[in-house]
């Protein structure tokens, strides 16, 4: 029986270039090489995306010792200087995921994840298209856009043992259950969810739904869950997931 | 006092400079205006960032009591991993 791979999550931490923010994450992150074998930041890891703020995130989990993918999230863009927020992170060991993949061994086992900001644009049934005034399509077009970057980034991990898909918006309405249905089409696009149960993962995990719900499953059956700070309460959430070699299913395949 | 405006945009004027104001940048915060009062929900990263809230509703709606509810996020460890087997 192959050991489970333990993923701690977090997103939306929204740190300041402050120390009470500094304390709050080395806080939280203590002893989390205990606990964890790798750690996905999914998104809004700073205020408004100033290099200070994000140094600060970048600190911390340095200080973890434990591998670490990260998303950016609406709040990391703000500013304009993704670029240096990028850098900061990859800097510090973080391994930054904009329609680009990464894998970690753990438990002797290769974990692969595969990540992408994403976008709005709403969920099957009251889904903005590529439709009439200029600025409608291009807000369309980048969510469709952000949702081929992950299908290509799904592929690339695609044989890793365990398969996880790291976003900041939501690619399900389950997770969104708090919000007002009117914030929906700014909170995620069902193009993530059918992009990830195109190409299989055994977790999906993202942010951004502050009032959301943490639990909920894409139209495929693929677990999700909505790590952003203020619906988890807590530092992060942990996950154990079992190696593809050590399911019944898969051991039994030719 | 909040003025003859409807309360409404009130709330809304105060929601969006939450959004927009450097020392914020919060979206998601639940602001109701009742009478003279302006009331203020959410969770947040840092007791500062709380603090900084309050400042901002009070200079958008001069005179107004800042009623603010807004909790800072818990960040203990959390407890036993959930088994997705």
């Amino acid at each position: 029986m192959t050991a489970a791979v333990r993923v701690a999550a977090v997103g939306d931490v929204h740190a300041g270039a402050d120390t009470e923010s500094a304390d709050r994450l080395r806080r939280g992150f203590a002893r989390l090489a205990d606990r964890a074998d790798l750690l996905l930041l999914a998104g809004d890891l700073t205020r408004c995306g100033d290099p200070a703020e994000v140094a600060v995130v970048a600190e911390a989990v340095a200080g973890t010792g434990v591998p670490a993918a990260a998303v950016l999230g609406n709040h990391d863009l703000h500013a304009g200087r993704e670029a240096e927020v990028s850098s900061t992170l990859l800097d510090a060991g973080v391994a930054v995921l904009e329609g680009g993949a990464c894998e970690v061994g753990a438990a002797g086992a290769r974990v692969g994840v595969a990540g992408v900001k994403g976008f709005g644009g709403g969920f099957a049934g009251a889904c903005v298209s590529e439709f009439g005034e200029p600025e409608t399509k291009a807000f369309a077009r980048h969510a469709a856009e952000a949702a081929a970057r992950l299908r290509q980034a799904m592929a690339d991990i695609d044989g890793a043992d365990v398969r996880i898909a790291l976003t900041h918006y939501s690619p399900v309405r389950d997770t969104l259950r708090g919000e007002p249905p009117e914030l929906y089409p700014f909170l995620g696009s069902y193009l993530l969810a059918e992009a990830i149960d195109g190409a299989g993962a055994d977790l999906a995990v993202h942010g951004h739904a502050h009032h959301g719900t943490e639990r909920g499953t894409t139209p495929g059956g693929i677990r999700v869950r909505n790590v952003a700070q203020p619906v988890i309460g807590s530092a992060y959430r942990l996950y154990e997931l079992h190696p593809r070699a050590g399911r019944p299913e898969a051991s039994a395949a030719p | 006092m909040t003025g003859h405006e409807p309360a409404e945009y009130v709330a809304e004027h105060v929601r969006r400079a939450l959004t927009t104001d450097r020392r914020v940048h919060e979206q998601g915060l639940d602001v109701a205006v009742i009478g003279d009062m302006v009331v203020v929900r959410g969770t947040v990263a840092t007791a500062s960032l709380r603090d900084a809230i309050g400042e901002v509703v009070a200079e958008q709606v001069p005179g107004a009591h800042v009623v603010n509810d807004v909790a800072v996020a818990p960040d203990a460890a959390p407890g036993a991993p959930e088994d997705l087997a």
